[in-house]
């Protein structure tokens, strides 16, 4: 039986060599052979960008000019140098430090990939560094995740309506948005503490933010932080896309299908739907590099804010010379970078369908 | 049967920005009746697509109406609201195909779904109580390929799976959905080779033959390809009509000296093969549009003019042996030169 | 045709009209484009020229202490110091005006270093193919989705030195790609054009063909990508700088933003400190941010 229908199969693509993708059913034809090869493809490529990182992570510490451990070998004052010398030598051990640098690596390694071990933070009393750095990473998404989305999508209805319509009224928001963008955050961020914390007083200064609990105290309070950085982010994110968005769509508003659609009776808003869509596409590529940006700006304003992210918990550690504390925090903001970047080339597999249907004409 | 389908009267339409004013269509009129298939030849940057884009509703963007009346089916087309043009003329009274075809379907949707959202946004909703309304409608659109020589299956594929010639008889069959009653046709082969140029003529021969399309206005350079078909044409030089002959008579008989030259560059064989006569080209430039001569606008590249024809255009003369209009003072006396 | 008429054609057609013509075609066609070039290159020039003439470009640094130290210090803007003083008395228009030059100087280094890069690696892929092809297009991808500001914040967190060529070399090492990706591609086009073919048949060398006869050809994209990495670096240097990771010992527009933040100018309502170094960048960012997008829009226009 298999193989008749498997001959009949063969035998049909062969008379009908284009209609060839409606005879599969719904889950083939969404994951096609193209989609499914871009997705490995992607993948491994990721992988290949995060181990670079990791291992870059682990040699700039041990190959830096100037031993960045040598505070720990500084003998403190009234022991002895041979009780020292045995303390140092135990500590070296535990930390793994006396081995040679490849068995290092490869133990790194293992405790990373097996148990996700990432070291002991000397600030934290010698908590897993782990457990620091995921208390830490919600704040960091919390920040990314709404202004990449409300940035993406006000930015590229604002620049989309400008594109599209060139009326004097929207140009002002956009202009407004476009030398936002020009400005940067982190000034931006001076000028908003000075205006609406010290001058208005509508934000909390100077209280430290607690740990996230599910209780209404807690959460006004971190939400009282997370304003701020929020909105200077957003804005100065929206402009970026404003700008590029109303570019594609002066473009798109040129191209021959809009005139088409035109002479076959469409109306004006279905027209701009058609633009808005096209249009959308060459920004979703966009997508990757912006994450990256915003990744960057959002640690930065952590520090200027003291929202306690990943970027705030870098910056801590290196103040106070914890340095399992800053590779721990580094590698799990590349692991973020990596995935959203995967993810992100996912998403725009499914919107497009020259990747995910694949296939070219006949001519 | 006679019947006017377009009526153009003196219509203007100029090109501005902050290049300038470009007098792209300068006061041209013509008739179009029922049955006919007309074809509008010239240069490229004659004004012979701006001219469609005038015809097909208001114009948008740099072109601007300066003039002139275009009556469809007698109702004055400028005077009409934009919403009942949008939903009773186009498609139904004018289909229009574009230059380029290879570009004009929307990239990201299947066939069928432009075809519906076609059929929405000039129909409104689906009425509720047909419960397979989408597979009539599309049962409707496929008979309508078949006649066109498409399968069935192109209303499943996304544009890019399919080849430049099928892309264009794609566009012919949406743009003739509603059986027009004329169809526009804007640089038809521009784009494709030979064999491909054919079938395409054939497939216009075909839609004719099968009554969908009655009345058929081309738009184009290539003379060669029109004359298989249309049996009326139309030459435009520098925004303005300059003789209007049939086919025929425009080929064989060229009367204004600009139709001469035009035919005598075009590249023509004999069947064994040595070109029939020396081929020339037209010497020097299109005259400026942006400040068009006040006389005669060949006036700066024919070789036979006259003093006159510097300062004063002239107006449309029968010409004795064809019988037929053409604007040059040297048909001013009624009679050949 | 006539011969005559074939003479007056002839004599319509001078060079000078050419010239004319193409000049006035020009600005009909990028009349916007070139307003806005001309005004914000004359901003950048203003700028330069204040940082270049005296009495500010002062070597020995007179105006940075006024006679009354202590008695001046925070002190308003007034005629005597436009931009007031700052705590130790210091004319802070002075210090502004050397930031802003130090900043210039640190960009157009950081710039051509970026851009040196990304045109060897967007030029060598293309004409060497094979391997090295191979081995460009993937470092540019790696360094693309590379996270930039983490990795800066990793090395400037973990290098005791502060200097401004680590910062140098370290936004250098990590702005280039997207630059090295488009410059590519535009090679990529511009070597299928004839010309190149032609100077292949004749036998050229690979590398003489990629930096004297295609590289001209893609210098409109050099010189956007250049303007562009002088705004970022100038920016992405003021910011690092800023949260204390940056150099320390030229006085760049960061450094001042720094001071700020170290010497609580911001909570202290001191306006006059803060406001005018964030104001120039801007100013700065903006200007080259319009320059580039006003040429980049004329050069789409004149390929299109």
């Amino acid at each position: 039986m298999m193989n008749l229908t498997e001959k009949a199969t063969i035998l049909k693509k062969e008379e009908e060599p284009i209609s060839r993708s409606s005879e599969k059913n719904t889950f083939q034809k969404f994951i096609s052979n193209s989609f499914l090869h871009m997705s490995i493809k992607r993948g491994i490529f990721y992988f290949v960008v995060f181990f670079i990182a990791i291992t870059l992570a682990f040699l700039l510490p041990r190959l830096v000019p100037g031993n960045v451990l040598g505070y720990i070998y500084e003998r403190p004052q009234g022991t002895s140098p041979e009780a020292w010398a045995v303390i140092i030598a135990n500590l070296e051990e535990y930390l793994g430090l006396n081995y040679p640098l490849e068995i290092q690596y490869i133990n790194f390694l293992r405790s990373f990939f097996f148990e996700f071990d990432l070291g002991y933070s000397v600030l934290f009393s010698f908590e897993p560094v782990t457990n620091i750095v995921l208390r830490a990473l919600p704040y960091t998404m919390m920040l990314v995740i709404p202004v990449l989305i409300i940035s993406f999508f006000t930015g590229n209805w604002i620049g989309a309506r400008t594109g599209y319509t060139n009326s004097k009224k929207d140009k002002v928001f956009y202009y407004i948005f476009m030398v936002l963008q020009t400005a940067p955050f982190f000034w931006m961020a001076y000028v908003f503490l000075d205006i609406f914390v010290l001058k208005l007083n509508w934000f909390p200064w100077g209280q430290s933010v607690p740990n996230w609990a599910w209780d209404w105290d807690a959460i006004s309070t971190i939400f009282d932080h997370f304003w701020l950085p929020f909105i200077i982010l957003s804005l100065t994110n929206i402009g970026g896309w404003a700008t590029g968005a109303h570019a594609l769509m002066t473009y798109e508003k040129g191209e021959d299908y809009i005139s088409y659609g035109r002479k076959l009776g469409f109306s004006d808003n279905k027209l701009r739907k058609y633009a808005y869509r096209n249009s959308m596409l060459p920004q979703f590529t966009g997508l990757n590099l912006r994450f990256n940006g915003l990744i960057g700006s959002t640690l930065i304003t952590e520090i200027i804010f003291r929202f306690p992210g990943l970027g705030y918990t870098m910056y801590d550690a290196f103040q106070n010379f914890d340095y399992a504390l800053i590779i721990g925090s580094f590698i799990v903001t590349i692991l973020v970078v990596v995935i959203g970047n995967y993810l992100i080339d996912m998403s725009y597999g499914i919107l497009d369908p020259r990747i995910r249907v694949g296939g070219k004409g006949e001519a | 049967m006679t019947e006017e389908v377009i009526k153009i009267k003196d219509l203007k339409g100029y090109y501005r920005g902050s290049f300038g004013v470009v007098h792209a269509v300068d006061g041209v009129s013509l008739t179009v009746n029922r049955g006919d298939i007309i074809a509008i030849a010239g240069e490229s940057g004659c004004g012979k697509s701006s001219l469609a884009e005038l015809i097909t509703g208001k114009p948008i963007q740099l072109l601007q109406l300066e003039g002139g009346q275009v009556f469809v089916n007698d109702l004055s087309m400028y005077e009409l609201d934009e919403e009942f043009i949008r939903k009773e003329i186009l498609c139904k009274v004018i289909g229009y195909v574009p230059q380029s075809s290879q570009n004009s379907l929307n990239p990201v949707k299947k066939i069928k779904a432009l075809i519906l959202d076609v059929m929405r946004e000039r129909i409104g909703r689906k009425p509720k109580n047909e419960p397979k309304y989408k597979e009539k409608v599309l049962q409707r659109v496929a008979e309508h390929f078949k006649k066109l020589g498409l399968e069935r299956f192109v209303l499943e594929k996304y544009p890019h799976e399919l080849s430049g010639g099928m892309k264009q008889r794609i566009v012919v069959g949406i743009s003739t959905l509603w059986n027009p009653l004329i169809l526009i046709v804007d640089e038809p082969t521009s784009a494709l080779d030979v064999t491909t140029q054919q079938r395409l003529i054939e497939t216009f021969k075909h839609l004719k033959e099968t009554g969908i399309v009655e009345t058929i206005l081309f738009i184009s350079h290539d003379i060669p390809v029109l004359a298989q078909i249309c049996n009326t044409c139309i030459i435009m030089y520098a925004g303005k009509i300059v003789e209007e002959a049939s086919m025929d008579d425009i080929v064989r008989k060229p009367q204004h000296p600009y139709t001469k030259m035009l035919i005598n560059s075009i590249a023509c064989f004999n069947p064994d093969g040595t070109a029939e006569t020396k081929l020339e080209g037209i010497p020097g430039r299109p005259p400026d549009l942006k400040n068009p001569p006040i006389g005669c606008r060949f006036y700066a590249r024919c070789s036979s003019r006259l003093e006159k024809c510097k300062e004063n255009y002239p107006p449309f003369f029968i010409s004795r042996t064809n019988n037929t209009p053409v604007a040059c003072w040297l048909y001013e006396e009624g009679g050949d030169y | 045709m006539t011969k005559e008429t074939q003479l007056e054609l002839g004599k319509n057609i001078g060079i000078k009209k050419i010239i004319k013509e193409k000049y006035h075609s020009a600005m009909d066609r990028y009349k916007r484009q070139i307003i806005l070039m001309l005004v914000f290159t004359i901003v950048i020039l203003i700028i330069i020229i204040l940082t270049i003439v005296p009495p500010f470009n002062d070597p020995e640094k007179r105006f940075w202490v006024t006679p009354d130290v202590l008695l001046d210090n925070y002190a308003r803007p007034s005629l005597e110091h436009w931009l007031g003083t700052d705590q130790l008395g210091r004319d802070h228009l002075t210090r502004l005006i050397h930031a802003v030059r130090n900043s210039l100087g640190f960009g157009l280094l950081t710039g051509s270093m970026c851009t040196v890069i990304a045109v060897f690696l967007g030029v060598i892929g293309p004409f060497k193919g094979g391997v090295i092809d191979l081995i460009a297009s993937f470092l540019t991808n790696i360094a693309l989705v590379f996270p930039q500001i983490p990795f800066i914040l990793l090395l400037s967190s973990l290098l005791q030195i502060r200097a401004w060529w680590i910062t140098m070399l370290i936004i250098g090492l990590f702005t280039w790609p997207w630059a090295a990706r488009s410059i590519r591609s535009q090679v990529l086009t511009i070597k299928e054009r004839n010309f190149i073919k032609v100077s292949r048949m004749s036998a050229l060398k690979d590398m003489r063909i990629a930096f004297f006869e295609v590289l001209p050809n893609a210098l409109p994209y050099v010189i956007l990508a250049f303007i562009i990495f002088l705004g970022n670096s100038i920016v992405i240097e003021a910011g690092i700088a800023m949260i204390g990771l940056g150099q320390q010992n030229s006085l760049t527009l960061g450094l001042l933003l720094n001071q700020a933040v170290e010497w609580q100018w911001i909570s202290s309502f001191s306006y006059w400190l803060w406001l005018p170094p964030g104001i120039c960048l801007i100013l700065i960012y903006l200007s080259f941010f319009m320059i580039q997008s006003s040429l980049s829009k004329t050069f789409e226009q004149r390929t299109s």
